[in-house]
C-alpha cells in the first residue's frame, strides 16, 4: 500500500499508548532500569526512554522469545497425551520505539523461520505484532545501518514510522495495513500533512562498505587466514547472537517432572564451542576462528543465497555487548578492502 | 607503557617468546585484547587505566595451544589468575612469561612464578567497601526476600555464558551445562535454569575466584553475579584461611582439607 | 484434614550411614517412613547440585549423612565433603535457600539408634516448616497442563 503521511503530537502519542494498552494490546517500549535500557511492557508514556541510541537486546523476543513452550505431554495410565501450544492464544503485541534497524531485523528472521516450511508458532506471533518505530536522531560509533542497505529513517519492517521533526511533533508514516488499522481506530489523534523530508531530522551514519561488496569478497575468502587474525580475542560466548535482531538459532529441550513434561524452544548461538559437536565426538567447527567465519558467512553469504536476505541490519548491538570488543563493522570493513 | 613495550619488543626480537598478549586501542575510548607476534607490531600496544580485562583467560584458549612460549601483560588480577591456574596444573612456568604491572600502572618487569607470588601479595586484595555494603544489604534481608531478590535478579539472565567465557577459571573443555547425560542445568533461560546455573558456577569457583569482576563486566545485562563469588571468597578466607591466586603449589581450598575444619551444623 | 507429610530425600554413604540405617531396621527401631534413601559410595561423591535437584523435584527436606571424620572408608572423602557443605550452606543461606531444610549428620554403621533419631527429628522440623513451595513453584512454573 502507499505510505500515508500524518502528523502526531507528543501528547497524542501518550494518549495512543494508553488507548492501545487499554484495548488489550501489550505494548513494549524501551525502558531504563538498573542502568540499562531494554524492551519492557508499558501502559503509559512515562517510563519510556526516548533518548537511548538503541536497547541492549533487540525486539526479536516478541516473536522469538528466549524460552518458549511448544508442547506439553502427560503420561496417563492408558496413554501419553500431547498438547501443542495454543497459537491462537498469543496476545496482540505492539513494539513501540524500535529503531529502523530493529524493524528491518524482523525480515531476515522471518526468512529463517519460513525456510522450506513456515514455522507455525513464529508466524502466529509475527501476525499479531505491530511495529511502531521511531527514527534515529543520534547514532554512535557502533552503528553501521547505511552499510547494509538501511538508514536511520528507513521504513522497511515497520508498520508505522515516527520521525521527530520538532520538540512537540512527530511526522508519522503509515506504512502497512497493520499501521493503517491503528490509524483508522485513532483518527482523532493524527493530523493530515504532505510528505516531509526526513533528512534534516535524522542522524548521519557514514557508509563504510556495502553488503553486496562483502558478499562478493567472501566468495574468495573461505580459506583465508583473516579469520584466525580477526577472531583471536573472541571469547566464545553467545552475547552477540542473543542481542542480534536477525539471529534465529535455537535449541529444543525437553524438561519433565514425574509424569508430565514440556518441550521448549530456546535461544542458541553458533559461537558456542560445542554448537556443532556431533554425537560421534567430531566437531567440524572446533576452533573459534571457524565459528567466527561461520557467523560472517551465514549473514553475508549463506543467507543471501538461501533466503535472499542479508542477515545483518547494522544495529551494532553485537559490538556493544561484546566483552572483547569484536567490533563487527570494523571486521567487515577489513574484509571489504582486503 | 613505554617500559612494557620495550620488554615486549625485546622478548619477541630475541625469540624468547612467540606471542605477547596485551592491549591495543579499541572502539571509541575502549581498549581491546591484542596478540603481538612481531616486534614491529608492539608499536600498537597500549596500557592505561582502561586496561582491566583479565587476559589470563586466553592462556587456555586454542590460540595459545601451538605457541611455544607466551608473554602476557599482567596486572595483579592477571598475575593471581596465572598463579591459580598453575596451582591447578593448567599452565607451566616455562611456557608463560609474566610482565608484571601494579594496579597503579607501574611496570615491575618480568616475573617468574615465585616473584609473581610475592608481587601478588603486595597488591591490594579483598572486597571494596561498596561490594561489602551490597553483600551486607542482601544478607540483612529476611530469607524469603533474599530468595526472591536473587530469582528476580537472575530472571533477566539470557544464559549467554559471557560470564563463563570471560573467566580465566572457567577453562573446562566441556562445561557442566553442556552435558546432557544427565542434563544437570536446564538449557533454557527461565528463572529455574538461570538460578541453578549461577548456583553451580559460584560453587565451582569457590576458593578459586580472585575477584577480578570480569564476569559482571562481560555480562550484557549488567547482572551483579560477581557478588556471589565475592561473598564466598570472604567465607573461604574466614573458614579455611585460603586465598586464591597466591601460591602456585598449594591446592585450591575445596580440593584440600584439614582434619580440624570446624563446622557447627553437622549433627 | 490430613497432616502434611514432608517428602524427605536422604543422601547417604554406603559404608557408614547406609549400614547404620540397616542396623536401625534389624534392631526393629521405628522411624518415619517418608524418607527415601539414596546410596553413594562416599559423601565425597555427593554433588551439591543433587540437593538442588531434589528440591526442584519436589523434596521438602534433605538429609545428608556419612562416616565420622577420620573414619571414612576412603580415608578423606568426608573431609572434602565437609568443606564443600560448609561453602554450599553459606551460599544457600546468602541466596535465600532454606538451610533449615537440609540436615547434615555423621552416622556410623553402629549408630542405628542415632539414624532413627536423626530422621525423626528432621521429619518433625520439616513438618513444622511445611512444603517447600518457593522452590517447587520455581521449577514447575514452566510446566503447564
Amino acid at each position: 500500500m502507499e505510505i500515508v503521511n500524518k502528523l502526531l503530537d507528543k501528547s497524542a502519542l501518550s494518549a495512543l499508548i494508553e488507548r492501545l494498552s487499554k484495548s488489550g494490546k501489550e505494548v513494549y517500549a524501551p525502558v531504563k532500569e538498573n542502568g540499562i535500557t531494554d524492551f519492557a511492557k508499558v501502559d503509559t508514556i512515562d517510563k519510556i526512554d526516548f533518548d537511548c541510541i538503541t536497547t541492549i537486546q533487540s525486539a526479536k523476543s516478541l516473536v522469538f522469545p528466549r524460552v518458549e513452550n511448544i508442547l506439553s505431554y502427560k503420561k496417563t495410565s492408558e496413554d501419553i497425551v500431547v498438547k501443542n501450544v495454543d497459537i491462537t492464544a498469543f496476545p496482540e503485541v505492539v513494539a513501540l520505539g524500535t529503531r529502523p534497524c530493529d524493524a528491518a531485523g524482523f525480515i531476515p528472521l522471518d526468512a529463517i523461520f519460513c525456510t522450506d516450511n513456515a514455522d507455525e508458532i513464529f508466524n502466529a506471533r509475527l501476525k499479531k505484532l505491530t511495529v511502531i518505530s521511531i527514527s534515529c536522531k543520534k547514532a554512535d560509533e557502533y552503528c553501521f545501518c547505511t552499510s547494509v542497505n538501511g538508514n536511520p529513517g528507513n521504513t522497511t519492517g515497520s508498520d508505522i514510522l515516527f520521525t521527530e521533526i520538532s520538540d512537540s511533533t512527530y511526522f508519522a508514516e503509515i506504512v502497512s495495513e497493520k499501521g493503517k488499522a491503528i490509524l483508522d481506530t485513532n483518527t482523532d489523534l493524527f493530523k493530515d500533512t504532505a510528505a516531509i523530508d526526513k533528512t534534516p531530522h535524522l542522524a548521519e551514519v557514514k557508509q563504510e562498505f556495502t553488503a553486496e561488496a562483502i558478499n562478493e569478497k567472501l566468495n574468495t575468502l573461505f580459506e583465508s587466514d583473516i579469520w584466525d587474525k580477526q577472531s583471536m580475542r573472541c571469547v566464545g560466548c553467545g552475547a552477540c547472537a542473543y542481542v542480534c535482531p536477525a539471529c534465529g538459532c535455537f535449541d529444543i529441550q525437553d524438561e519433565n517432572k514425574g509424569n508430565k513434561g514440556i518441550r521448549h524452544r530456546c535461544w542458541d548461538s553458533c559461537g558456542f564451542g560445542l554448537f556443532t559437536l556431533h554425537t560421534s565426538g567430531h566437531n567440524p567447527r572446533e576452533k573459534q576462528s571457524q565459528r567466527w567465519r561461520q557467523r560472517i558467512f551465514h549473514k553475508f553469504s549463506y543467507q543471501p543465497v538461501q533466503q535472499k536476505q542479508f542477515g545483518c541490519v547494522g544495529c551494532g548491538r553485537c559490538s556493544r555487548a561484546c566483552p572483547a570488543d569484536m567490533n563487527i563493522a570494523e571486521h567487515l570493513k577489513e574484509i571489504a578492502v582486503n | 607503557m613505554e617500559e612494557i613495550k620495550k620488554i615486549a619488543k625485546q622478548l619477541l626480537s630475541e625469540n624468547k617468546v612467540q606471542m605477547v598478549i596485551g592491549f591495543e586501542k579499541g572502539t571509541a575510548n575502549k581498549v581491546r585484547p591484542a596478540f603481538f607476534t612481531k616486534p614491529d607490531d608492539v608499536e600498537k600496544l597500549i596500557y592505561n587505566e582502561a586496561c582491566i580485562h583479565n587476559l589470563a583467560l586466553y592462556l587456555k584458549k586454542d590460540i595459545c595451544h601451538h605457541v611455544a612460549i607466551v608473554a602476557i601483560v599482567a596486572n595483579p588480577n592477571v598475575v593471581r589468575s596465572i598463579i591459580q591456574l598453575a596451582s591447578e596444573n593448567q599452565v607451566k612456568e616455562e611456557k608463560v612469561t609474566i610482565i608484571g604491572i601494579s594496579f597503579e600502572g607501574k611496570c615491575v618487569g618480568i616475573l617468574d612464578f615465585k616473584a609473581a607470588e610475592e608481587f601478588a601479595k603486595t597488591q591490594p586484595k579483598g572486597l571494596k567497601p561498596e561490594d561489602r555494603a551490597f553483600i551486607e544489604k542482601v544478607q540483612s534481608m529476611p530469607m524469603e526476600e533474599r530468595f526472591n531478590y536473587w530469582v528476580e535478579t537472575f530472571s533477566t539472565c539470557v544464559k549467554c555464558y559471557a560470564c563463563r567465557a570471560s573467566c580465566p577459571m572457567c577453562y573446562c573443555g566441556k562445561c557442566n551445562v553442556e552435558t546432557n547425560n544427565p542434563q544437570w542445568i536446564p538449557v533454557a533461560s527461565h528463572k529455574y535454569g538461570n538460578i541453578e546455573w549461577h548456583i553451580m558456577r559460584t560453587m565451582h569457583l569457590a576458593g578459586r575466584c580472585i575477584n577480578c569482576g570480569e564476569c559482571t563486566r562481560a555480562c550484557p545485562i549488567d547482572i551483579p553475579l560477581n557478588i556471589l563469588s565475592y561473598m564466598l571468597t570472604d567465607f573461604v578466607m574466614d573458614e579455611f584461611h585460603a586465598e586464591a591466586g597466591l601460591s602456585a603449589t598449594y591446592a585450591p581450598a575445596l580440593s584440600s582439607y584439614t582434619n580440624i575444619d570446624k563446622e557447627n551444623f553437622i549433627k | 484434614m490430613s497432616e502434611f507429610e514432608p517428602k524427605i530425600v536422604a543422601f547417604v554413604c554406603n559404608w557408614c550411614t547406609y549400614a547404620g540405617a540397616d542396623l536401625t531396621g534389624t534392631s526393629r527401631i521405628k522411624y518415619s517412613s517418608n524418607v527415601r534413601i539414596v546410596r553413594f559410595p562416599c559423601t565425597g561423591r555427593i554433588d551439591y547440585m543433587l540437593l538442588t535437584k531434589a528440591f526442584a523435584g519436589g523434596a521438602d527436606g534433605i538429609i545428608v549423612s556419612g562416616c565420622h571424620p577420620n573414619d571414612c572408608h576412603y580415608t578423606s572423602g568426608n573431609f572434602y565433603a565437609r568443606r564443600r557443605w560448609m561453602v554450599f550452606r553459606r551460599l544457600c543461606d546468602f541466596m535465600g535457600i532454606d538451610t533449615r531444610r537440609i540436615v547434615f549428620s555423621w552416622v556410623s554403621a553402629a549408630e542405628g539408634a542415632k539414624w532413627a533419631q536423626i530422621v525423626n527429628s528432621a521429619n518433625e522440623e520439616f513438618k513444622k516448616l511445611g512444603p517447600y513451595e518457593n522452590y517447587h513453584k520455581l521449577s514447575t512454573q514452566e510446566i503447564f497442563e
